[in-house]
C-alpha cells in the first residue's frame, strides 16, 4: 500500500507546474461594485470625464488626454494616467454613453507599468433608491501569456494589480462624491 | 406522427465552461441543462464528431484534451498534449483531430484511434480557430497575431499558402455551402469572408470586439457576436448589411445554429449563461444559466440526426 501511494504521488508530480501555471489562452473576470450615498448624476459626472480621472482617485496624480489614430485608422481619444506610487496607465476611450451611464475603456499594457493585459472594463452607474451602485467589469489576462510565465506577470500579479487599483479608486471615489462638493 | 418527431429529435449543445472547469450539456428541446460533466483545466474549445458520437473538448490549463462519450454522456478519455490548446477541429471524416497551440506557432494532428499519434507542424503566431473544408482537403488557420489565415494541405500537412485579412482573426466558420471561411477579425470589428478555392476576401462590418460567427443552412444570414457589446449582429451576407442587433449577454463568446429547432445559441462568458436567438423572429427566446465563464469556441452543436 505505501509503495502504491509513493507511485500515485510520483506520476502526479510532473503536472502539477504545468497546471498550476497555464493560464494564458483562458482569460479571467474581474467585477467590483460600490454604493455611494449621493446622486447618480453627480457620480457619473465624475467618472465620465476621461481627462480627469485624479478627480475622484486619490492614487493618480495626472490625466493627459490626446486624440491619435487607432488600429483601425479611426480618431480616438487616449489617456496618459500618471499615478502618484509612479506607475503609468495609457488607456484609449471605447465609449461614454450618456443615457446609460456607461464608460468603457481599454488598457494598453505595452505603454504601461501596472502587470495585466487585454483590459477592457466597462464602468457602470446605476441608481438605486438614493444611492448610487458603481460597478466596473472586464475581462482581463495576465502579462505574460506563456504558460510558465514569470511569477510578477502571472494571474495573482494581474488579478492583485486590478484590486488595488479599484480598491483605492472606489473608496476615494465615494468619499468624494459623498462630500458637500 | 410520433415517428415525425421521432426523426426530428432535438440536438444538444456542448458548451465548455472555463471557470468551472466543466461541460454544461444543453438539450435544446427543453431548453435545460441536462448534464454538467467534469473535464480538464480551463476548458474552451469544442469540436463535434457527430459519427463517432463524440466530442472532443480543449483544456487550455491541463494541456489536455478530453473525449466525451455523446452516449453516456461521460469523459472517456483526457489526450496529453504538449501545448497551449485553445482552438480545435476535426477532419471531415473524424479521423484526425488538429488543435492549435496559443503558445506556440504551431498545430498538432492528432490521430483519433491513435491519440498518442501526434503530429506537430508550422502556423502563424497565437494560431486559435480551425476550420476544415468539406472535401476535407484543406486545414484553414486563424493566426490571431500575425493577422493572417494559414492554409494546409491536410495529406502532407504543408502550408499551401497565407492570406491577410483584418487585425486579430480569431474564430474560423465554414459557409454551409462549404465555398466560404467566415473569419471575425477581433480589433478590425470586421467579418471576412475568404473563398476557399481563390483565397479572394471580401469584408464586413461587425460590432465591437466579433468573436464568433454562425451561419443559416440557406448561407443567408451570418450571425455574429459582439463580445464587447453584448449583442449579436446579423449579417445579410450578399450586402453586408446589418440588419439587426440582438441585445444578448455580456462578453457572448461562443455561437452556433441548429437546424433543428433553428435557434441560434451564444456562450455568454461574462453573465454565465446561453441566449437562444430564434432565427425565424431574431429575438431571444430564452436564457439558460450555464456554469463559470461560459465559452463554447467552435461548432458545439451536436446533431443526433447525423450518425444515422
Amino acid at each position: 500500500m505505501k509503495k502504491l501511494l509513493g507511485m500515485i504521488a510520483i506520476t502526479l508530480l510532473p503536472l502539477a507546474p504545468l497546471t498550476a501555471a497555464a493560464h494564458g489562452a483562458a482569460a479571467l473576470r474581474f467585477e467590483k461594485s460600490v454604493t455611494i450615498k449621493a446622486p447618480a448624476a453627480k457620480v457619473w459626472a465624475l467618472l465620465k470625464d476621461f481627462s480627469n480621472e485624479q478627480a475622484w482617485h486619490s492614487g493618480v496624480e495626472s490625466t493627459k488626454v490626446e486624440t491619435k489614430k487607432d488600429e483601425n485608422g479611426d480618431d480616438a481619444t487616449y489617456r496618459t494616467v500618471k499615478l502618484k506610487n509612479g506607475g503609468t496607465m495609457y488607456e484609449k476611450l471605447r465609449s461614454a454613453d450618456d443615457a446609460g451611464m456607461r464608460l468603457k475603456y481599454e488598457y494598453v499594457l505595452e505603454k504601461s507599468t501596472l502587470q495585466f493585459s487585454n483590459f477592457y472594463p466597462t464602468i457602470s452607474v446605476t441608481a438605486n433608491g438614493g444611492d448610487t451602485v458603481v460597478t466596473v467589469k472586464g475581462s482581463y489576462t495576465r502579462a505574460d501569456s506563456s504558460n510558465i510565465p514569470k511569477p510578477e506577470q502571472n494571474d495573482d500579479a494581474a488579478t492583485k494589480a486590478i484590486n488595488e487599483f479599484f480598491d483605492t479608486g472606489f473608496a476615494s471615489l465615494k468619499s468624494v462624491a459623498e462630500s458637500g462638493k | 406522427m410520433l415517428w415525425a418527431n421521432n426523426a426530428a429529435a432535438g440536438n444538444f449543445a456542448y458548451i465548455t465552461n472555463q471557470g468551472s472547469n466543466t461541460v454544461s450539456v444543453l438539450d435544446i428541446d427543453s431548453r435545460k441543462v441536462t448534464h454538467t460533466i467534469a473535464v480538464g483545466k480551463a476548458p474552451v474549445g469544442v469540436a463535434i464528431a457527430d459519427k463517432q458520437q463524440r466530442i472532443y473538448i480543449s483544456n487550455a490549463n491541463s494541456q489536455t484534451i478530453s473525449v466525451i462519450d455523446h452516449r453516456s454522456k461521460q469523459q472517456l478519455q483526457e489526450i496529453r498534449v504538449n501545448i497551449q490548446p485553445v482552438g480545435i477541429a476535426l477532419s471531415r471524416d473524424e479521423k484526425t483531430l488538429y488543435a492549435a497551440d496559443w503558445e506556440g506557432a504551431q498545430v498538432i494532428a492528432i490521430e483519433t484511434a491513435h491519440p498518442e499519434k501526434q503530429t506537430a507542424f508550422k502556423a502563424g503566431k497565437t494560431p486559435s480557430g480551425m476550420v476544415v473544408s468539406a472535401d476535407n482537403k484543406k486545414l484553414f488557420i486563424a493566426n490571431r497575431d500575425s493577422d493572417d489565415i494559414t492554409v494546409i494541405d491536410t495529406r502532407t500537412l504543408k502550408q499551401i499558402t497565407r492570406v491577410p485579412v483584418g487585425i486579430h482573426p480569431f474564430a474560423l466558420t465554414l459557409s454551409p455551402d462549404g465555398k466560404t471561411v467566415y473569419v471575425v477579425n477581433v480589433v478590425s470589428n470586421s467579418l471576412s469572408l475568404l473563398n476557399v478555392e481563390t483565397y479572394q476576401t471580401q469584408t464586413m462590418k461587425t460590432g465591437q470586439h466579433p468573436y464568433g460567427a454562425a451561419a443559416t443552412p440557406d448561407g443567408r444570414w451570418i450571425y455574429v457576436t459582439n463580445n464587447h457589446a453584448e449583442s449579436v449582429s446579423v449579417i445579410e451576407s450578399a450586402t453586408g448589411k446589418i440588419v439587426k442587433t440582438i441585445a444578448v449577454g455580456e462578453f457572448p463568446e461562443g455561437i452556433d445554429y441548429d437546424p433543428v429547432s433553428q435557434l441560434v445559441i451564444v456562450a455568454n462568458w461574462g453573465t454565465d449563461n446561453l441566449s437562444l436567438i430564434d432565427t425565424r423572429t431574431n429575438e431571444v427566446t430564452s436564457i439558460v444559466p450555464c456554469e463559470k465563464l461560459c465559452r463554447a469556441f467552435g461548432r458545439f452543436i451536436f446533431n443526433t440526426g447525423a450518425s444515422k
